[in-house]
C-alpha cells in the first residue's frame, strides 16, 4: 500500500511540475526535482524495505529513522512541493494558498523555534517514552509516527533551505546557528542510548536479532547510529550553510564573527529583488538626513558625498547612529549586505558624485603596504593598527575588523577626523598595498616572543615589571629572610663582626 | 689535595687566609628585607651576562641598507646597520631573541629593584650619619641605571626609540646657553645623524658599566667598612650587628634568591614578549610610532612633559621652554633633593648624631609621609605619560585626562602626606595610655542582666 501511495504523489508532484511550468512558462529547476526524486527512493528505502528489519532490530530501527530525517525529510523540501502546488493551482486558489501560507497563524506555527521545538519534541518523544513500544505494537500508530517524524523534520528542514515559500526566512548566520542548535539534543539521544544499562524497549527481548546481537548490544548500536549521523547531518548542514554564504557573500565572512551572536533572531523575508534603496534610505536615513539627503539638525547634508563614504558608513555599522555629532564606532550590522548595497545605490542615484568604492585587494606588496602605513596611519592607529586615542575625544579605532574594501574607502573619503588621500597621495596599487599589510597584521603576521604586550607599548610591560618585583622578588625575600630568622632564632646569636 | 695546596699557596703571598676567614664571618642582619637591595645585584649580574652575547651580535652602525632578513614586510626596506643587526639577533641569532627580551626584562627589574631596596633604606633611616656617602653612591646608581636604561632602550634605532631619543635631544637642545653643545655630544652632530647609534653604543656598553660597576664596587666597599645597620631588638646596640655568617648561613639564602631572580628573568623572557621592534618599524624623523611611551622608568619625565602647561619664558635673552622646565628642571629639582637628602632632612632635624639602629618606618610619620608624597607624585606623573591609552581604553577624553592629572600631581601627593602622618600619629598613641580611668567592670547580675561596676583606677 505505501508503495502505491507513494506513486500516487510521485504522479501528483510531477503532474504539478508540468502544470507549474505550463502556467509561469519558466522551466521548474532539475536539481528541486531530483532532489524529490531522491526523497521519494529514500523513503521506499526506509518505509518498505526496511520494514521487516526494523521490527526486529533497534539499530535498524534507528537507520530507518535517520534515513527519514536526515535523507528523505530534507530532498522532500529540496523538492520545493508547496512551489510546485502553488504554481500548478489555478490562480484563485494560489492565492488563496499563498494567504493561507502567509497569514500570522502559519507564521507563528511554522517560526524557527516552534519549528526547532516540534522537532527535538517528536525526537525525544518517540523515544524517551512508551509511544515506542505501542508503535512496535500497533502499526497505525507506527503509521502515524513516521508521519510526525516526517513532518516535524521537513518544517525544520524548511529553514535551512530557503526554498519554501515561509514568511519567516532566517539570515545565514542565523541559520547556521539553527541547524547547529539541532546538534546537542539528538548527540544526548544518541549518547543516552549508547550509554545505557538496561534493554529499554522490552519488545526487542522476544524477537530474534537478524545480526545475531543481544538486545542490549543492539540498542546501544541504534544509540551509536543515533549520535553519529546526528551529529554528521547537523554539521553538514551548518557548513554547507555557511560555504554557501561565504560564496555570496565573500566580504560578510569578516563580519560573521559580530553579527553572528546578534542575528540569530528571525529576521522578516529578505530577497534581494524585493530590497528598494529608497525604503530603506525612509526606514533608517531620512529621519536624520532628510528625504531630500539634504541633512538636518541632527546630521549633515550627502548630496554628492559618493559611494564609497556613504558604504563605509552603512556597511560599518556606524550608520543607522543613535547618538548624532559624536564620533561612531562600528557596530555590528543593522542592515543586511544587499540593504547597505541597495541604499549606497539609492543615495548615489539620487545625488551623483564623490568617490567610487574603490576596488581594494589584499594580494598585494607587503613591504610598500608596511612603509605607507608606518607613513600615513602609524602615527594615529598605532604600530599594530590596534588603535589610540588621537586627542579630544576622538579615536583612531582598531582596524582589526576593517575589511580591504573599508580600508580604501577611508582612505579615499578621509572618513570623520581621517586626512582624505586622493590618487596622488596614494595610488591604487598602493592602496592594495596597504591594505595587504592591514589584513596581514591581523590574520598573518609574525612576531615572536611570547605573549604580546605591543597593544599597550612599554607601559604594559613596566607594569608586569612591578608586578614581579612587589609580588615575585619582594614576596621571595620575605619568605626566605622569615625562614632564615626563624632557623636563627633556635641559636645564640652570633658574635660581633 | 689541590685545592688546600692552592690556598696555601696563595696564602702565603697575599695573606688571604685571614682576610676570607674574616670575610666568611661577617654577620649579616637576619631581616627579610635586607635582601631587596641583592635583587638589583643578581639582574644586573644577568643584564651584563646577557648583555656581552648581545654586544657580539650588534652592529653600532648608522650606515643604511636594504634589509635582507626572515622578516616579511621589511624585506628590502632600507634600514640602518644597528636596526638590521638587532633584527638578526631576534630572527636568526640562535638563542638572541631570548637573550634580548631577558636582558630588556633584566633592565626593566634592575630599576625597579633599586627603587624597591632604595624604599627600604628611605623609610628606615639608614642614609642617616655615618652613611650619607653610600645614600649618595647608591642614589649615582639610580641615576646610572637609568641612563643605561634609555641608552640601550634607543640603540636599536627603531621608530618607538627613536622619537624617545628625539624627545630626549629636544631637552638637551632646550637648556639655554649649551644647549646645542649638550645635544649634540649625545648624537654626534645633527639629529638623526649616523653616528648617534656609535655614541650610544660606546655609552652603554663601554662607559656605563664601566661606571656602574665602579660605583658598585665603591657602594659595596663603603658598606663593608661601615657594617650593616639593623633594626631594634633583643641584644642589637648601636655598636654591634648581631645575624647570622655570611658563610654558610647568609650566602646558601642569598644564592637561592639570585636563582630565583634569574629564573623569573628567564621565564619573563621566554614568555612575555617585550619591545618587539619590528613592530615599530626602523627609525624615520618623519615618522611617530603610537603608542609611544619610554621604558616605565622615564615614564614620569614623559608624563611631567605632557602635562606641564605650555609656557615660555624669556631669561637675559635666553629662550626657557616648557620642554626644558618639565624635561630637566623638575627632575633635576626632583633629583637633587633626593641625591643630598641624608643633608636635607638633618637640615630639619639637627639630628647629627651616629645611627646604626634603623628607625621603625610607622614610628617616623614625618618622613613616611615624605616617601608616601614622592612616591604618590612620581606615579602621578608616570600614569600622565600613558594619558593617550587611558584614554583610548577608559573612553575619556585626553583633554580632560591632562587636566585631570594637572590637579592629581598636587592633590595626590598633599592627601598622601597628610594621610600617612595622620595616620601614623594615632597608632603610635595607641592603645591608649591604662591611667586614663577609662576601664570598666561589667558584672553580670544574679537575674542575667550587665552592671556597671565602680570604675577602676
Amino acid at each position: 500500500m505505501t508503495t502505491s501511495l507513494l506513486a500516487i504523489y510521485a504522479g501528483l508532484y510531477f503532474w504539478g511540475v508540468a502544470r507549474y511550468e505550463q502556467h509561469t512558462r519558466r522551466r521548474f529547476p532539475q536539481r528541486f526535482i531530483a532532489a524529490e526524486c531522491i526523497a521519494l527512493v529514500a523513503l521506499w528505502v526506509a518505509i518498505v524495505a526496511l520494514d521487516a528489519w526494523a521490527d526486529a532490530s533497534f539499530a535498524a530501527h534507528m537507520i530507518q529513522h535517520v534515513i527519514l530525517i536526515a535523507i528523505v525529510a530534507p530532498a522532500l523540501v529540496l523538492g520545493a512541493p508547496l512551489r510546485v502546488l502553488l504554481g500548478a493551482l489555478p490562480r484563485a486558489q494560489a492565492r488563496t494558498l499563498a494567504r493561507v501560507l502567509r497569514s500570522r497563524a502559519v507564521s507563528m506555527l511554522t517560526a524557527p523555534p516552534i519549528a526547532w521545538l516540534a522537532f527535538i519534541a517528536v525526537l525525544w518523544g518517540a523515544h524517551y517514552s512508551n509511544l515506542y513500544e505501542l508503535a512496535l505494537e500497533h502499526p497505525a500508530i507506527h503509521i502515524a509516527e513516521h508521519v510526525a517524524f516526517l513532518a516535524s523534520a521537513a518544517l525544520f528542514w524548511s529553514h535551512a533551505f530557503p526554498v519554501a515559500p515561509l514568511p519567516a526566512r532566517l539570515a545565514p548566520p542565523a541559520r547556521a546557528l539553527y541547524l547547529f542548535l539541532a546538534g546537542p539534543p539528538t548527540a544526548f539521544l544518541g549518547l543516552s542510548l549508547w550509554s545505557s544499562h538496561g534493554v529499554l524497549y522490552p519488545h526487542y527481548l522476544h524477537v530474534t536479532n537478524p545480526f545475531g546481537l543481544s538486545p542490549l548490544e543492539d540498542q546501544h548500536a541504534g544509540g551509536l547510529v543515533m549520535w553519529a549521523s546526528g551529529s554528521v547531518m547537523t554539521l553538514t548542514a551548518v557548513l554547507a550553510v555557511l560555504a554557501r554564504w561565504a560564496r555570496a557573500e565573500r566580504s560578510a565572512i569578516v563580519a560573521c564573527a559580530v553579527t553572528f551572536a546578534c542575528s540569530c533572531i528571525a529576521t522578516p523575508a529578505r530577497t534581494n529583488a524585493a530590497i528598494d534603496g529608497k525604503i530603506v534610505y525612509a526606514v533608517h536615513c531620512a529621519s536624520c538626513h532628510g528625504a531630500d539627503l539634504r541633512g538636518g539638525p541632527d546630521a549633515p547634508s550627502i548630496r554628492g558625498v559618493g559611494a564609497a563614504d556613504v558604504d563605509w558608513w552603512v556597511a560599518t555599522g556606524r550608520m543607522p547612529a543613535a547618538i548624532p555629532w559624536v564620533q561612531q564606532p562600528r557596530r555590528p550590522l543593522l542592515l543586511s549586505p544587499a540593504e547597505v548595497d541597495a541604499v549606497v545605490t539609492y543615495v548615489v542615484s539620487v545625488a551623483p558624485g564623490g568617490p567610487p568604492i574603490p576596488h581594494v585587494e589584499t594580494n598585494g606588496n607587503l613591504q610598500r603596504g608596511r612603509e605607507l602605513f608606518a607613513q600615513n596611519c602609524e602615527h594615529c592607529h598605532g604600530a599594530d593598527a590596534q588603535g589610540n586615542s588621537i586627542g579630544s575625544d576622538y579615536v583612531a579605532p582598531d582596524l582589526a575588523a576593517a575589511t580591504a574594501k573599508q580600508v580604501g574607502e577611508a582612505v579615499r573619503v578621509g572618513v570623520g577626523m581621517m586626512p582624505k588621500f586622493g590618487e596622488r597621495q596614494i595610488s591604487s596599487n598602493g592602496l592594495n598595498d596597504l591594505a595587504t599589510y592591514v589584513d596581514w597584521v591581523h590574520c598573518g603576521r609574525q612576531t615572536p616572543g611570547g605573549i604580546d604586550l605591543s597593544a599597550i607599548g612599554p607601559f604594559g610591560e613596566g607594569a608586569v615589571a612591578w608586578l614581579v618585583v612587589t609580588i615575585g622578588v619582594t614576596g621571595y625575600a620575605w619568605f626566605l629572610g622569615t625562614r632564615m630568622r626563624r632557623a636563627n632564632e633556635t641559636k645564640e646569636p652570633e658574635p660581633v663582626d | 689535595m689541590i685545592v688546600p695546596r692552592l690556598v696555601a699557596w696563595a696564602d702565603e703571598r697575599l695573606g688571604t687566609r685571614s682576610f676570607v676567614k674574616h670575610a666568611l664571618r661577617k654577620a649579616f642582619p637576619d631581616h627579610w628585607s635586607f635582601m631587596l637591595g641583592e635583587s638589583a645585584l643578581y639582574a644586573l649580574i644577568v643584564l651584563i651576562a646577557t648583555g656581552i652575547y648581545l654586544a657580539f651580535a650588534f652592529n653600532p652602525s648608522g650606515e643604511r641598507g636594504p634589509y635582507h632578513g626572515p622578516y616579511v614586510p621589511l624585506q628590502g626596506t632600507t634600514v640602518s646597520g644597528a636596526y638590521a643587526s638587532v633584527l638578526q639577533i631576534s630572527f636568526v641569532l640562535p638563542g638572541g631573541l631570548l637573550f634580548r627580551q631577558v636582558h630588556h626584562w633584566a633592565a626593566v627589574l634592575f630599576v625597579a629593584a633599586i627603587l624597591i631596596h632604595m624604599t627600604r633604606v628611605f623609610l628606615t633611616g639608614a642614609f642617616r650619619r655615618p652613611r650619607e656617602l653610600n645614600w649618595m653612591v647608591g642614589f649615582s646608581l639610580l641615576l646610572l641605571g637609568l641612563f643605561e636604561g634609555f641608552s640601550g632602550y634607543s640603540m636599536p634605532d627603531d621608530e618607538l626609540s627613536g622619537t624617545g631619543l628625539r624627545i630626549g635631544y629636544s631637552i638637551a637642545a632646550a637648556t639655554p646657553f649649551i644647549g646645542k653643545w649638550a645635544a649634540a655630544f649625545l648624537t654626534g652632530g645633527a639629529f638623526d645623524s649616523p653616528q648617534t647609534t656609535g655614541r650610544l653604543y660606546a655609552l652603554h656598553c663601554i662607559l656605563g658599566p664601566a661606571l656602574l660597576l665602579g660605583a658598585i664596587a665603591l657602594h659595596m666597599l663603603i658598606l663593608w667598612r661601615q657594617k650593616h645597620t639593623q633594626f631594634r631588638g633583643p641584644g642589637a646596640t648601636e655598636a654591634n650587628v648581631i645575624g647570622a655568617p655570611m658563610w654558610p648561613n647568609y650566602a646558601i639564602v642569598s644564592l637561592a634568591f639570585g636563582s630565583l631572580i634569574a629564573t623569573l628573568l628567564v621565564a619573563l623572557g621566554a614568555f612575555v614578549q617585550i619591545n618587539p621592534i619590528w613592530q615599530y618599524g626602523p627609525y624615520h624623523p618623519w615618522q611617530v610610532a603610537a603608542p609611544a611611551q619610554p621604558d616605565w622608568y622615564l615614564g614620569w619625565l614623559d608624563g611631567a612633559l605632557r602635562i606641564f602647561p605650555p609656557v615660555e619664558i624669556n631669561l637675559a635673552g635666553y629662550h626657557i621652554e616648557s620642554a626644558l622646565l618639565a624635561g630637566a628642571v623638575v627632575p633635576g629639582i626632583a633629583i637633587g633633593l633626593f641625591l643630598f637628602w641624608p643633608f636635607v632632612e638633618r637640615a630639619f632635624t639637627h639630628d647629627g648624631a651616629v645611627h646604626n639602629l634603623l628607625d621603625d618606618p610607622f614610628g617616623v610619620p614625618q618622613r613616611t609621609g615624605i616617601a608616601a608624597a614622592t612616591f604618590t607624585f612620581f606615579a602621578v606623573l608616570t600614569f600622565a605619560g600613558s594619558n593617550d591609552i587611558q584614554s583610548y581604553y577608559l573612553h575619556v577624553p585626553v583633554d580632560v585626562l591632562t587636566v585631570a592629572y594637572r590637579v592629581l600631581v598636587f592633590v595626590l601627593p598633599l592627601l598622601a602626606y597628610l594621610a600617612t602622618v595622620e595616620l601614623l600619629r594615632e597608632r603610635t598613641s595607641w592603645p591608649p595610655a591604662e591611667n586614663e580611668g577609662s576601664r570598666k567592670t561589667i558584672v553580670r547580675t544574679t537575674s542575667g542582666g550587665f552592671d556597671e561596676k565602680a570604675t577602676r583606677s
